[in-house]
């Protein structure tokens, strides 16, 4: 069965249940269904048929959803990309892939045929041709985060899409883009079962998110780390969890600061948990609740099926050194998802920081992740980047952005230098109302470090 | 355009400016501007604050210009 057979028979199943709630207003399964099989003519018509990619960038996941299925139904494959992203991005992935169409409000001269998103499309109760069932078809494009280089993508076929098993949990509220592959997936996961999405528009506030974790019938979130730091500082309601009625909330698109986590398990849910996955080797491991608070700097033990190593080289490293984390799944690898780590002796995986981000500093080794979670431990700090570059005595200057609030930077800068340790005290600091981010909400750190590396000279500046 | 619409035009304006540390033209584009889902909700918090409403967090999506917002805070008074 291909993904859209299953999500076509799971609307169809009951077209009167409520597949998407979006700003109050309820959109049944049946209704989603006919504006797909209404966008699938428009892009037919435009032009896209089977083998053809369509490029998404738009701001609304109801929409861009609509857009997946109705694609799908021409038998093209999707390229989903942030609706802020830069022209440059959607040249580059033009050039990767091919877009036969670009939905989206970015146009250029010999770009790909943009697709003018009229306000409404006309509902189409019946597809005028049969759904294509060919399950080699190129269903989507999952991306990386391209925190080491522009993203890489990895098609991903209609057969394989269609790999659901269970769905455990009741309504998911929807809080990041659909330009991010994991948050894709649970839209993919919830309607093929059945499920309804409560969704959140990109562009919300802290009350907005807040009041919808707290509704009684959503079950299922998933944030990025600096949400989670923002929720968990929120003032107390009173005795018990701030969300009782959520069965999971995860952490994704890079590690939560371990002070955060155990905020998060103690204050918002028990049910917090995170994972640690890679594109190259899907999830490695998880952590929840307990468990975060016995271990708030681990990401978990490795998942059923996954086998975890740490590497020096040939060597296998022992418990508690710091190696290249090395990761097996059912058998298969070894593959390394470019980060160190360490386990102990529990067999709970440690993620010290990306390979490559160690920095000599006075002669003493420090990471970024380090330098980071140095900084993340001021409370007025919402979230940190830290990076190297070479000096003229051999080792590394260290720079550093923090997201804060335009009046807590003195105390700020005077939390850096008079708390952190010398080895942890960024060279440069740089303030930023808003870092930079990607879909998944993770700060875009080479962009943010190519902007700003040309100011690095001892200087606290603004971003 | 009325008094009122030349009032929240002026009102929008000013909270562009002191949230995107630049001057914008009533037709320029937020995002295009660097804005962004944390400078966005500064822009929204001064014109509650200005005018009272509360606004959703979306508002900026469907009305990403000045003179769009204006026109949208006009219709909401």
């Amino acid at each position: 069965m291909t993904a859209l057979e299953l999500l076509v028979n799971a609307l169809q199943a009951d077209p009167r249940r409520i597949a998407v709630e979006h700003r109050g207003t309820a959109i049944t399964a049946g209704e989603f269904l006919s504006r797909a099989q209404g966008w699938a003519v428009h892009l037919r018509t435009a032009g896209l048929g089977e083998g053809t990619v369509l490029g998404v960038a738009v701001s609304s996941n109801v929409r861009a959803m609509e857009l997946v299925l109705g694609a799908w139904m021409c038998g093209a494959g999707v390229l989903l990309v942030d609706f802020r992203a830069s022209r440059r991005t959607l040249e580059e992935w033009h050039r990767r892939v091919g877009f036969r169409l670009l939905a989206g409000n970015v146009r250029w001269p010999d770009g790909p045929e943009a697709v003018l998103l009229p306000p409404q499309i006309g509902a189409l109760e019946t597809l005028p041709w049969a759904l294509p069932t060919n399950g080699d078809l190129v269903a989507d494009y999952f991306v990386s985060s391209g925190t080491t280089g522009f993203p890489k993508a990895t098609a991903v076929t209609q057969t394989r899409l269609a790999w659901f098993e269970r769905d455990d949990f009741g309504t998911l509220l929807s809080v990041l883009s659909l330009a991010f592959s994991a948050s894709r997936s649970a839209w993919y996961r919830k309607l093929a079962f059945g499920k309804t999405i409560v969704a959140l528009d990109l562009l919300h506030t802290l009350r907005e998110l807040d009041e919808a974790l707290a509704r009684p019938d959503v079950e299922e979130c998933s944030l990025p780390p600096v949400l989670i730091r923002r929720l968990t500082q929120l003032t107390s309601r009173g005795a018990g969890p701030r969300y009782p009625n959520l069965r999971r909330l995860n952490a994704v698109g890079g590690p939560a600061a371990p002070q955060d986590k155990r905020c998060a398990v103690e204050r918002l849910t028990p049910n917090f948990g995170m994972t640690y996955s890679a594109t190259d080797c899907g999830l490695v491991s998880r952590i929840s609740g307990a468990e975060i608070l016995e271990r708030p700097a681990s990401c978990g033990r490795p998942v059923a099926g996954v086998r975890v190593e740490i590497r020096d080289g040939e060597r296998l490293c022992g418990f508690c050194e710091v190696g290249t984390i090395t990761v097996y799944r059912d058998g298969q690898g070894p593959v390394e998802p470019g980060d160190l780590g360490w386990l102990d002796e529990a067999g709970f995986l440690h993620v010290v920081g990306r390979s490559g981000t160690i920095l000599c500093r006075h002669g003493l080794n420090v990471t970024t992740a380090q330098v980071e979670q140095a900084l993340l431990a001021c409370d007025l700090v919402e979230d940190a980047v830290a990076w190297g570059t070479p000096d003229r005595d051999g080792g590394d200057r260290i720079h550093a952005a923090v997201q804060c609030a335009a009046d807590a930077e003195p105390a700020v800068a005077t939390f850096v230098r008079r708390i952190l340790s010398n080895q942890e005290r960024p060279d440069d600091l740089f303030f930023s109302r808003g870092l930079p981010r990607g879909p998944a909400g993770k700060p875009d750190r080479l962009g943010l470090i190519a902007s700003l590396s040309a100011q690095a000279h001892g200087e606290t500046t603004h971003v | 355009m009325s008094d009122d619409a030349n009032s929240d035009l002026a009102l929008v304006l000013v909270a562009f400016r002191v949230t995107l540390g630049r001057q914008a033209g009533p037709d320029d584009n937020f995002f295009e501007m660097g804005g962004d889902s944390v400078n966005s909700e500064e822009v929204i918090m001064r014109l509650e604050e200005a005018t009272g409403l509360t606004l959703p967090g979306w508002t900026l999506l469907d009305y990403p210009t000045p003179r769009l917002m204006a026109g949208f805070l006009d219709q909401s008074t």
